[in-house]
């Protein structure tokens, strides 16, 4: 799966495409752990662009969290849909992986 | 459906079968006669294809081949004998795969297909269509 | 052929599902060696089982046709230059009509166990011999084609194994049927079932505890780890009651779960069948609903899944499974599949669980249902019923059919 990667200084934007699953998962949490190994360790997932996750996209998410705040900074998710928000819900990981409804929500304070 | 039409329809399912194929067919080795034939290339004209069957007959049972064949049989001492069975001729643009009939030494097979083609996908698919081919030309036609 | 584990063994690759893996071999052999016919034959007791070809038809010929009985005897690649020449082959089928085979060269193929379960062959139509090299292109082929069988049987086996650690066989306790089943996606996956009596904590006797577990992901990791929790629970459950046996089993498998970057959903209740007093902890599974004539309420809590960065406490949450009610636990592979909202999601079960069903052939029903909208995921239901049938532990498969 692509995913565009947008450096905003305070904090880095990832944005995936299409079905956040078992196949996309693995490049996108690799990707993240290089950015908080590098430094950037505040990151926004933006999910406008994903019709579909499973558990293994939000494995790599709860990862990726669990990696961000390891070096003191933090991940969060924007503009889920319909479906995303479903399954958060149904697993409660919205309680950890709250869904703000845009970019710059979920970068204020950045 | 008649012989030739029968003919036809496996020489299709050849250069359907193959990847870069542009088309195939059967010719008499005796008369130059195309007896069965199938391409998707616009230029492949009546006129083309007879020239291009009369060139395989003179690949395989032309004057200085047949000569090279007789002084080798000779040189065996055996009867003069056809010997040659395949051929293989890569192009600027195709490769034909070319093969007389095992079981049908009267004719002769020609594959033409771009060079993206595989060789051995390629002589696998011309041999192969040998079951069927030698079915339409043992038995009467239906 | 003389029957014997090899030739069981190729039968039951041969039964076993196909993989896309054994055609691409054939292809390549068909290119390298510019073959007609090219295939992966497994020699079974009574039939040779074409499994994967090109120019021979799919599916079983008799072993006594077949050339390929021949080369599993042996050790390394078997040619024969004109099979017409052969007192062996010379009669049969393949060799007197269609595809009237001349030539053929094979190498044996050995399964899991070592021994040989079939051959990758070339034929031709024509007369013909390897050269060395070619022959060591055959004897690669088929190396390649032994390593799939082998990751094939390996799988294979893991799913056996798997579906063999799931509970059949009734709970020793009175009053209550139970059934359940798991779909992997694969052959095996993250997905399980398990029940088991517990005594309860507060003396008052024997409890069925129920669990439905999900390991995110599918295939034999999930498998691996979906095996290690529900042996941390069933050991943390003797002791304690269901939201201390949850807590203690996330801390114990917190590091694996870690380590793995994999979380697990859990749903665990634990049934008193005598007056249907149900406990319950939902870690973020929310797929668990009690059902009758009467409507549908959900089973579910907050809590987080076992392996995510935060450790809930796990308090249980109480309810009562009324004798006419089914208590009726799905893994999100059923959801998945459905796409829609929770509440749709129940109108369509309603359409499921029909009175007068057992357990199990509800259970059937689910995953039925699920498989056949083409869920992708691993497929897991579980249904429990009060019964007044006074015979200890009833399954399904004991309920006379009057009462069905």
């Amino acid at each position: 799966m692509d995913f565009e990667e947008t450096d905003e200084g305070t904090h880095v934007v990832l944005a995936p495409e299409g079905k956040f699953n078992l196949v996309a998962a693995p490049p996108i949490k690799a990707r993240i752990d290089d950015l908080v190994a590098a430094g950037k360790d505040h990151l926004v997932v933006d999910l406008h662009a994903v019709d579909f996750i499973d558990s293994s996209g939000l494995g790599a998410l709860i990862g990726g969290l669990k990696a961000a705040r390891q070096q003191g900074g933090d991940l969060r998710i924007a503009a889920a849909g319909d479906q995303v928000r479903a399954v958060l819900k149904l697993t409660n990981l919205d309680r950890i992986l709250a869904p703000y409804a845009t970019v710059e929500e979920a970068a204020d304070g950045w | 459906m008649t012989y030739v039409s029968r003919l036809d329809e496996v020489m299709k399912s050849v250069v359907l079968e193959v990847d870069g194929a542009l088309g195939c067919a059967v010719a008499d080795l005796r008369s130059g006669a195309l007896l069965g034939v199938a391409h998707n290339v616009p230029y492949f004209t009546q006129e083309y294809l007879e020239a291009v069957a009369a060139a395989a007959v003179e690949m395989f049972r032309g004057q200085t081949v047949r000569h090279v064949e007789d002084l080798i049989s000779a040189k065996r001492g055996r009867p003069s004998e056809r010997l040659i069975e395949e051929m293989q001729m890569t192009t600027r643009h195709t490769i034909h795969f070319m093969m007389v009939l095992p079981n049908h030494p009267e004719a002769v097979l020609v594959l033409i297909t771009n060079r993206e083609t595989s060789l051995g996908m390629g002589w696998s698919a011309a041999r192969r269509s040998v079951l069927s081919i030698e079915p339409i030309l043992d038995g009467p036609e239906e | 052929m003389p029957p014997s584990t090899a030739r069981q063994e190729a039968e039951a690759i041969a039964h076993s599902v196909p993989a896309e893996r054994y055609d691409r071999v054939v292809r390549l052999a068909q290119a390298i060696f510019g073959a007609p016919i090219a295939a992966l034959n497994l020699i079974g007791t009574d039939s040779q089982w074409t499994v994967a070809s090109i120019g021979f038809p799919q599916g079983e010929t008799p072993v006594e046709d077949s050339v390929c009985r021949v080369t599993v005897q042996h050790d390394e690649i078997f040619e024969v230059p004109d099979l017409r020449e052969d007192d062996r082959f010379a009669k049969i089928p393949a060799v007197t009509g269609p595809p009237r085979a001349r030539f053929y060269a094979g190498v044996p193929v050995r399964g899991q166990s070592g021994q040989n379960v079939g051959a990758l062959c070339i034929l031709d139509l024509v007369p013909r011999a390897l050269g060395r090299q070619q022959r060591e292109m055959l004897a690669d082929l088929g190396a390649l084609l032994e390593h799939e069988l082998s990751v094939q049987e390996e799988m294979d086996l893991a799913g056996q194994v798997q579906q063999l650690m799931l509970p059949t066989s009734a709970p020793d306790i009175e009053g209550v049927e139970i059934a359940g089943r798991v779909q992997p996606a694969r052959e095996a996956g993250g997905d399980y079932f398990d029940w088991f009596l517990v005594d309860d904590p507060e003396g008052g006797g024997k409890l069925l505890q129920v669990v439905l577990g999900d390991v995110m992901g599918k295939g034999l990791a999930a498998a691996l780890i979906a095996s290690e929790v529900r042996a941390v629970l069933r050991g943390h459950s003797r002791y304690t009651d269901v939201g201390d046996a949850v807590a203690r089993a996330s801390t114990t498998t917190r590091h694996d779960l870690e380590a793995n970057g994999r979380f697990s959903t859990l749903w665990v209740g634990r049934l008193d069948p005598a007056g249907g007093a149900l406990e319950y902890v939902d870690a973020g599974h929310g797929l668990a609903i009690i059902a009758s004539e009467r409507g549908y309420r959900r089973l579910a809590q907050d809590y987080l899944p076992l392996g995510t960065p935060i450790e809930d406490t796990w308090t249980r949450a109480s309810d009562v499974l009324a004798e006419d009610e089914l208590l009726v636990v799905v893994s999100d592979g059923v959801f998945d599949v459905l796409d829609d909202s929770f509440e749709q999601v129940e109108a369509k079960l309603h359409s499921i669980l029909e009175p007068g069903l057992s357990c199990r052939q509800i259970v059937d029903r689910i995953v039925t249902f699920a498989v056949s909208h083409e869920a992708t995921d691993d497929v897991t239901a579980v249904v429990v019923k009060r019964v007044a049938d006074a015979r200890p532990g009833a399954t399904s498969e004991d309920t006379p059919t009057a009462t069905g």
